[in-house]
């Protein structure tokens, strides 16, 4: 909290409230088009100015769509490639941080390759190698390449926290006979919570996001992730947008509700450390 | 960590029960972007239940994202059973991965298979087969053609006929404008329809020319599409197209406005009428009570061709990995047996099997537009709506947006796919 | 300072699940991708070799992947200053507010986790001259320049689509700015309060500059969004009109998938890894270890 005077606080509120307006205006948008009856189509201001509202949109697509399947699948492959990020990411940030590697400088840079590599550009090798080792159709299939391709930002950030880490304390603990696995364990990796959030929710973001990999990996409707969903919906309802937003506005609320879960850990991930360190 | 491994198993476990307990029946798989799924859905019901022993599993995607998913399967060995088809590029793209279908089409219709179709269809579907190819890599399923639609209210609102030359057009284009409506709306973002409506325009100003063209008997620069491609960038500049054109979809944004009745034209197809067929159609589209079909007009002013541009939608292929016998019951069954009827009977487009015919019309002028695709416009159907290499497609696509923006004059226009025309020689 | 050097094996023993992950999903790609970059080839059928012959045809004689270049040079500085600047901004104003703020928060969030498919359907809507909001509200208001064709216009249709995106992922700048302000301690502020500076200074000469962590970071962050620009430009333009927003993953999109030139397709890859490596250990050596949170900044 920044004290300031109250009138600049009223400025701010109004700035504030004047630009969320501005923001939300596409939202809105959405959610009009999806309110519009389905037999009706609204031409001019972009169909925002709805004058007759109905829900029957989602009545039609609400049989249809096992959303909260598609989320159970989504968050199962989210979550533990940002587990496994986390870990191995951490592990190796570490190594290259505090241990003595030959040919450090090598493999770091050879595991940062990859960094900004998009993965539309890899998907047809990556088929292949998840139809040889078995992996079509099944979690993994998509947990082990997002990992993989998690793996350079996490090693920076974290390998950059790691080195500005004061040394003193991991060096008494490795005077009373702490060996370095525990040390990383239960000194370092703890203290990191702050760099380790921003590599969460990085990876949380652009895994649950993916769709390209999804599309070709996930033959089994049941294993779908939910980003592949409105790709689905917007090829089956192509000629009634009101019941394609009204799928796509219903996909919003659960990413909604799980990000305000989220938010909190994600702020206080953030501020616990960073006032520690 | 265990309980996620518990519940992947017990999902895996679950699928293989589901497929054991019809141990007998063969399952044979299709992927496509088309027909959508809906209408699918009630057409596999129909084989199925036609043809006992045999399980259809079937899954639809926009047309780019199946391009991505059948080129990554087939590449790793992984092709479905029968897939969806264009004639020309994609089609010769997977011949290898493809078995012939001419021995299916004879063992179900006899050796005159070939008269069950529309003469265009049997010609187009071996569209770029190697020269001494006489295989049939695809059989078709359904058929087209692309024409201008007007929307009946507005007509009669502004007082006019459909345009049937260059002039009524931008009489059109002043008097819509001035009410408020779209003289002829067009999603111009999307490539297809801006080479649809360029592919009507060279058919007026010289026919068959460009076919001449794709065989490398004229070139590409040619003074007659530079001509066409004048008359494409006169219709932004006449105000003819809806401002903004090319910064719009066809599906869903320009569809849309021409929903919402605020369209006096728009460049579509056949496949339009499936609009009268989704489930809560709008008033418009409702039994078609609100569109009429007409031709393009005569641009050029030295008369409009008789025949119409169109040929085959869409087509299927057996995999060379299939289960033959069951592939060629499953498509046979969608082309001309019970599945047809289903797909048919959704409007979703012209058949290529002579005959059939939806069951069921909602008025007498849904009936008429059918009889007038099917028996008068659909036989004089000589040229393709496609072209055959996919460079070519592209650089015509971007060439069309590039001269319609004004960056570049028709000639130029035209050199790029030149071009992109040698280039695709090698 | 280092541990003692029976900690070599160690530390490779530490590597090592990344090592392996890494061998087996990026560096059997990238090898594929350079191998393939080498042939012409439609993707499934045999190919023919061609050695650098598409690596020549890239460098001299492919428009849209130099409008591509284009592009990015426009998307990088404009995505990530613009956003760090309201990001920042905003961030700060709510760290004066008292109420209101977790809505606020999830307000210039929730864009991030909107579809695309959404975002590109109602932007379109959103600048569409005829009937489209912009246009309308320009024709309501007698704001004329509002009807203008921003998408459909060679010239804008790529600051169109970067507007877009700033909307899109400027609550993620946001965010970074509010944890990153949480980190400031008390008594500078404090501090600043009783110096009797005003508000806008110290947001500028007291905040900003303490907060060098998250700028690097979100840089880093943005370069790694410019190069992997997809699904926007996939759902909202394909790159359009003719390719004037075009960015290289949906160029290489089309090349490899839509006109079956995998081989082409490859090379570009290639390429955008290439950049993609470059700017990584640019960035690396030259904003150093200075990226994360909490540490010294």
């Amino acid at each position: 909290m920044i004290r300031v005077p109250a009138i600049t606080r009223r400025l701010a509120t109004a700035f504030l409230t004047a630009l969320a307006a501005v923001w939300m205006v596409p939202v809105a948008m959405m959610l009009a088009v999806a309110l519009t009856p389905p037999e009706k189509r609204v031409s001019g201001f972009g169909g925002l100015l709805v004058d007759d509202v109905s829900l029957r949109n989602f009545g039609i697509v609400f049989a249809d769509a096992p959303i909260l399947h598609h989320l159970f699948n989504s968050l199962v492959i989210t979550l533990t490639s940002v587990v496994l990020v986390v870990l191995f990411g951490a592990m190796a940030a570490y190594a290259f941080a505090r241990m003595r590697i030959p040919g450090k400088n090598l493999w770091f840079f050879l595991l940062i390759t990859t960094l900004m590599l998009p993965v539309p550009t890899l998907i047809v090798p990556l088929f292949q190698i998840n139809k040889s080792l078995g992996l079509l159709d099944t979690y993994l299939g998509l947990i082990l390449p997002y990992t993989a391709l998690g793996l350079p930002f996490a090693i920076i950030i974290l390998r950059g926290f790691f080195e500005a880490l004061p040394l003193e304390l991991e060096e008494a603990a490795r005077l009373d006979g702490v060996s370095q696995p525990r040390i990383f364990w239960f000194i370092a990796l703890p203290l990191s919570w702050p760099a380790l959030t921003v590599v969460v929710i990085f990876q949380f973001m652009t895994s649950f996001n993916e769709f390209v990999l999804a599309l070709v990996t996930m033959d089994s409707d049941a294993l779908k992730p939910l980003s592949l969903v409105p790709l689905v919906y917007s090829g089956q309802f192509f000629t009634q947008p009101g019941a394609m937003f009204a799928i796509l506005t219903l996909i919003t609320v659960p990413v909604v509700v799980v990000y305000f879960a989220m938010q909190k850990f994600m702020i206080s991930g953030l501020t616990t450390g960073a006032v520690k360190g | 960590m265990k309980k996620l491994l518990l519940s992947t198993t017990a999902i895996a476990l679950s699928a293989i029960f589901a497929a054991s307990a019809d141990a007998e029946d063969t399952t044979v798989t299709y992927r496509s972007w088309s027909p959508v799924i809906q209408t699918l859905q009630k057409m596999v019901q129909s084989t199925e239940a036609a043809i006992p022993g045999i399980k259809i599993d079937v899954k639809t995607f926009n047309y780019p994202e199946y391009l991505v998913d059948l080129q990554t399967r087939a590449n790793a060995g992984e092709m479905p059973d029968i897939v969806g088809l264009e004639p020309g590029a994609l089609t010769q793209q997977y011949r290898e991965y493809l078995a012939p279908a001419q021995d299916c089409a004879a063992s179900v219709w006899g050796d005159d298979w070939q008269s069950k179709f529309y003469p265009l269809a049997i010609e187009q579907a071996r569209l770029g087969n190697p020269s001494g190819d006489e295989n049939f890599y695809g059989l078709p399923v359904l058929t087209q053609t692309i024409n201008l639609w007007y929307t009946v209210p507005v007509m009669e609102d502004l007082g006019l006929a459909p345009p049937t030359t260059y002039d009524e057009l931008k009489a059109l284009a002043e008097a819509a404008r001035a009410a408020g409506y779209a003289p002829m709306m067009i999603g111009a973002g999307d490539g297809w329809i801006r080479r649809d409506v360029y592919m009507q325009l060279i058919h007026n100003v010289a026919p068959g020319l460009i076919y001449k063209a794709e065989a490398g008997e004229v070139p590409w620069t040619d003074e007659r599409f530079v001509e066409a491609m004048q008359i494409w960038k006169n219709m932004f500049d006449d105000g003819i197209f809806q401002d903004g054109a090319l910064g719009l979809s066809h599906y869903p944004g320009a569809v849309e406005v021409i929903e919402s009745g605020r369209a006096a034209t728009f460049p579509m197809g056949a496949w339009w009428q499936q609009q009268a067929a989704v489930d809560n159609p709008t008033p418009l589209s409702k039994n078609l009570s609100g569109y009429a079909a007409f031709k393009f007009p005569d641009v050029t002013g030295q008369g409009a061709p008789d025949d119409l541009l169109g040929g085959i939608d869409v087509m299927i292929g057996i995999s060379k990995d299939a289960d033959y016998d069951a592939a060629c019951k499953v498509l046979t069954d969608w082309i001309g047996g019970a599945g047809a009827q289903t797909l048919i009977n959704t409007f979703n487009d012209l058949p290529a099997f002579v005959g059939l015919r939806p069951e069921k019309f909602g008025s007498d002028n849904q009936e008429a537009v059918w009889d007038m695709f099917t028996k008068e416009w659909l036989p004089t159907v000589k040229y393709a709506r496609q072209l055959a290499s996919p460079e070519v497609k592209q650089a015509l696509e971007d060439a069309l947006a590039a001269v319609a923006a004004g960056d570049k004059t028709p000639e130029e226009g035209m050199a790029m796919v030149q071009q992109a025309y040698d280039s695709s020689k090698g | 300072m280092r541990f003692p050097a029976h900690t070599g094996t160690q530390g490779l023993t530490f590597l090592l699940p990344a090592l392996v992950l890494f061998a087996i999903f990026v560096l059997y790609p990238a090898f594929y991708i350079f191998y393939a970059g080498l042939f012409e080839w439609d993707g499934i059928n045999q190919g023919v070799f061609v050695g650098l012959g598409n690596f020549h045809q890239i460098f001299t004689d492919d428009g849209p992947f130099w409008i591509a270049m284009r592009n990015a040079l426009y998307w990088a500085p404009l995505t990530i200053v613009i956003q760090m600047v309201l990001g920042f901004l905003i961030a700060f104003l709510l760290e004066i507010r008292t109420r209101m703020v977790p809505v606020f928060r999830a307000l210039f969030y929730l864009p991030a986790i909107v579809s695309p498919v959404v975002i590109g359907i109602v932007w379109q809507r959103i600048y569409n001259p005829f009937g489209g909001l912009l246009s309308d509200i320009g024709i309501a208001t007698g704001l004329r320049f509002l009807t203008f064709s921003f998408l459909a216009n060679t010239q804008t249709a790529i600051f169109a689509v970067i507007v877009v995106n700033i909307w899109q992922w400027m609550g993620f700048s946001m965010l970074m700015y509010i944890a990153g302000m949480k980190g400031i301690s008390r008594e500078v502020l404090e501090a600043a309060r009783l110096d009797g500076i005003t508000t806008r200074q110290t947001a500028v000469h007291v905040v900003w500059p303490m907060l060098r962590h998250v700028h690097l970071t979100l840089v880093l962050l943005g370069v790694i969004g410019t190069l992997q620009t997809f699904p926007l430009i996939y759902i909202m333009t394909k790159g359009g009109p003719n390719h004037a927003t075009e960015m290289l993953p949906n160029y290489i999109f089309q090349q490899g998938f839509i006109l079956q030139n995998m081989g082409y397709a490859s090379a570009l890859s290639v390429v955008l890894l290439v950049l993609s490596l470059g700017l990584s250990v640019f960035q690396v050596k030259v904003l150093g270890a200075r990226f994360s949170f909490g540490g010294p900044a």
